[in-house]
């Protein structure tokens, strides 16, 4: 009797544990809008620069995040310290991303791969929705690219994009968060890494 | 033909960029004169505003400030403008305060760092014209005399390819900074309201 009671928990466990994720407070509801649109990032006219604020492994620094678009399907993005000097300058499109300049202390396998994938998801310009939900104040487009699920999160009143969750099948992996009054350019973005310990501030920087 | 036209085109907008070059007698003249100025430094104080300038940018990324320099190499770096953010050099050691966060880092050991710090705190007191890791050619324009050097070391000009000082013609004191980089990208920094070998507050170089 204990051994089968034990083994129904397991099962249900089992169940519970690997259900797909949605998020909090979301109901699933009826899929009406086929593409969702990311204008962040999307005006070939603006120069998108913040001060950035990255809290990586008990380290902090700070610097300037620079970010353009220079072509249909490519932007340029560059980090400065506050003095002016490059750590970070890359060319980075859906298929490519090309180093310009890096420093050596940044030159590592693990935080370029995490910056690309970073880099990627803020300057997608579109997801081709799978699933819509509702919560009580944002509706949720779920999206699929490779083995990752995106949830873009747009706010009932605005319809601005708040947030982009990049989720495995079961769990969240980062979430990309916008504050601001304008959707093409957000006031604040916060990047949070659930897996790693890396943590993305960036402001608008207002001269 | 043609390819000596550019090559005249070429060569004429790089005399307009840093103006004439010196004679030898000229150059010496002048860098006895800044190396004058340097040396009656006490210590220094100036407001400045540095421009960010990147090719593919519409304008250059502005930040503004002062700074505080006391001799031999003591350097407050503290930007006010459009957020606070601070810089102190001072005996080997790098404290910064981010906006209300305090650190330091130990650059002793980082020859590479060590040199950039000694490069820009040469910058803002004038004392880099005697420095044998540097080529330096000199130029002078209606504005300006200016010094251009190019980093000897191979570990510097992967940041830096040239730093330009550009010297007030009657003070021979330093009026503006560029810092290229190999790309070709620059930092531009002016410097303004400047004022030599006042009283400072005993807790100016502290990170506070």
């Amino acid at each position: 009797m204990i051994k089968t009671l034990l083994q129904i928990s397991s099962l249900v466990f089992l169940l519970v544990s690997c259900k797909s994720y949605v998020p909090l407070h979301a109901e699933l509801t009826n899929n009406e809008l086929k593409v969702v649109e990311n204008e962040y990032f999307s005006d070939p006219a603006k120069d998108y620069v913040y001060r950035a604020k990255i809290e990586a492994y008990g380290n902090e620094f700070g610097g300037i995040f620079i970010l353009k678009k220079v072509q249909d399907d490519l932007h340029r993005i560059v980090l400065t310290t506050d003095f002016g000097f490059k750590m970070l300058d890359v060319n980075v499109s859906q298929n490519t991303f090309q180093i310009n300049f890096i420093i050596e202390q940044l030159d590592r396998k693990l935080i370029l791969n995490t910056l690309e994938q970073d880099f990627k998801t803020l300057i997608k310009p579109s997801y081709e929705v799978i699933e819509t939900y509702e919560s009580p104040l944002s509706q949720i487009y779920k999206a699929k690219e490779g083995n990752r699920n995106y949830f873009i999160f747009k706010n009932k009143e605005t319809g601005a994009i708040e947030k982009i969750l990049q989720t495995t099948r079961t769990k969240e992996k980062v979430s990309f968060g916008f504050d601001g009054k304008n959707n093409t350019f957000a006031d604040s973005i916060f990047v949070n890494h659930k897996d790693l310990n890396l943590n993305i501030y960036l402001t608008q920087y207002n001269q | 033909m043609k390819i000596n036209l550019v090559l005249i085109l070429f060569l004429s907008l790089n005399v307009f960029a840093q103006g004439e070059k010196m004679s030898n007698t000229e150059a010496q003249t002048f860098r006895a004169k800044a190396e004058n100025t340097a040396k009656a430094i006490q210590n220094l104080t100036t407001d400045f505003i540095q421009f960010k300038h990147m090719t593919f940018l519409s304008e250059p990324i502005e930040t503004s400030g002062q700074m505080v320099f006391e001799t031999p190499d003591k350097l407050l770096w503290k930007y006010t403008k459009p957020y606070a953010y601070s810089i102190i050099f001072k005996d080997h050691k790098v404290f910064i305060n981010n906006e209300g966060n305090k650190s330091s880092v130990d650059v002793g050991n980082n020859k590479t760092f060590e040199q950039i710090n000694k490069m820009i705190v040469g910058s803002v007191s004038g004392n880099l014209l005697n420095d044998e890791s540097f080529s330096i050619t000199y130029f002078k324009n209606s504005d300006f005399n200016v010094a251009v050097l190019n980093p000897k070391s191979n570990d510097i000009k992967i940041y830096i390819s040239r730093l330009e000082l550009y010297f007030d013609k009657t003070s021979a004191a330093i009026a503006e900074v560029k810092l290229y980089e190999p790309s070709e990208d620059f930092t531009h920094i002016v410097f303004k309201n400047k004022k030599t070998n006042v009283s400072l507050d005993q807790n100016t170089f502290t990170n506070k």
